[in-house]
């Protein structure tokens, strides 16, 4: 009789016996299994991504509710370099970070550029301080570049360019000019320069970094009575 | 699979990709199913068991936290509860005896012929297995099946590094006992 010399040859033999007794699966069992856990797990995954859509549209709709609408109204309407106006270009900043890439956002960058042209028109009429208003400009180009893109095909956000557009053309003299200059130049992709500042502006109307724009082009294309004029 | 591509693929099922989480099935699918065909009566029910383990898995790994559990001994406690939940659903009792009385009857000072194991047969081995208390054979099926150490087996039953080697000391001299018996009264 041969018998285990030690405990480790023991539980070495005995760990062999259980490796042959062990139920092994099938290849086509374990396909079919595998069937049914994907089969659920995508679904499963497809419907949490749904769900991640959907909280993203419905944070946008309350961002802009809560921001521009039952907070504060005045923040809307306000101008820069009045106190509640960076409010509002806060709530443009958060909107645009949690709305997905695509045509929301197109849209909405139509809709800041609107406001930037609404803005102008107002400034004009109020006679503002022309660095505001030289400042405002520039974010009227900058939302306009990241509006249009790479030349991209307007498509899907006609509604809004168009609601852009007429916004531009019933601004009063000589800002309605220089604003359909510079809105055509972003529509063929020339002259004005890719930007993504369209940050957030302080109540105060700096800007953040509160430095003054160094392209020469926006003193000399930016409405007239602005700048040096 | 290195422990390294598992942790991968487990840190993007956690992401929500379910490809990663294929792979992971596909890697420890056989483990699953060894496990818990030895628990229940049918292969089919076994095959429903595994694929219910790797669902609550992927119900679960949202909250997976790999600072606390290897990922297989996380998996072997899901497998584990499965098999005890399917045990309570079908209002059936263990097949396993208590841990108690499976100790008491393990002669320590017993000698077991090697040679008697070479001509087991792989039923007369399942049928000892299932003599073995639940925890007994737990520990046999992680650590000569799963391929866990002692420290890996040990966070997945809950228990020490020593009572895990202290168990499995146990679960094979009671192994060991009950093949020899069995053979020497066939």
């Amino acid at each position: 009789m041969h018998r285990f010399d030690t405990e480790k040859s023991e539980r070495d033999v005995v760990a062999q016996a259980i490796s042959r007794s062990a139920v092994s699966l099938p290849d086509d069992r374990r396909r079919v299994i595998r069937a049914r856990v994907m089969t659920h797990v995508t679904r499963d995954a497809l419907l949490s991504r749904g769900r991640i859509v959907f909280r993203r549209a419905m944070a946008t709709v309350t961002v802009a509710a809560t921001m521009l609408g039952g907070v504060s109204y005045a923040a809307a309407v306000s101008l820069p370099g009045d106190p509640l106006y960076g409010i509002k270009r806060l709530s443009e900043n958060v909107t645009l970070q949690v709305l997905p890439d695509g045509e929301m956002q197109r849209h909405f960058l139509f809709t800041i550029a609107t406001r930037r042209a609404d803005e102008l028109a107002r400034m004009t009429t109020d006679g503002a301080d022309d660095a505001l208003m030289l400042r405002t400009f520039e974010q009227f180009k900058a939302a306009t570049s990241a509006a249009y893109g790479d030349g991209a095909d307007v498509g899907e956000v006609t509604t809004s360019e168009t609601r852009l557009r007429e916004r531009v053309n019933a601004a009063p003299q000589p800002t309605k000019t220089q604003l359909q200059n510079a809105l055509d130049a972003a529509d063929s992709g020339a002259a004005v320069q890719p930007s993504n500042d369209v940050g957030p502006q302080s109540p105060g109307g700096e800007s953040d970094t509160g430095e003054e724009s160094s392209d020469p082009s926006s003193e000399t294309t930016g409405p007239a009575g602005m700048g040096r004029n | 699979m290195s422990d390294r591509h598992i942790d991968k693929l487990v840190a993007r099922s956690v992401a929500g990709d379910t490809r990663a989480f294929g792979k992971l099935y596909d890697e420890y699918a056989d483990r699953v199913y060894a496990f818990v065909r030895g628990r229940v009566g049918s292969a089919e029910d076994a095959e429903d068991l595994t694929a219910s383990v790797f669902l609550k898995a992927w119900e679960a790994i949202g909250g997976y936290d790999d600072r606390g559990l290897p990922f297989g001994a996380w998996l072997f406690r899901i497998a584990r509860n499965a098999v005890i939940d399917s045990y309570r659903r079908s209002a059936r009792t263990p097949e396993y005896a208590s841990t108690d009385d499976a100790l008491d009857t393990v002669d320590e000072t017993a000698a077991v012929d090697e040679t008697v194991f070479v001509r087991l047969e792989v039923e007369e081995i399942r049928e000892a297995m299932e003599s073995l208390t639940e925890e007994q054979r737990s520990v046999l099926m992680l650590r000569f099946i799963w391929g866990f150490d002692l420290q890996d087996s040990a966070q997945a039953l809950g228990k020490t590094g020593g009572a895990i080697k202290a168990l499995q000391h146990r679960a094979v001299r009671s192994l060991a006992r009950l093949l020899a018996e069995g053979r020497d009264n066939a």
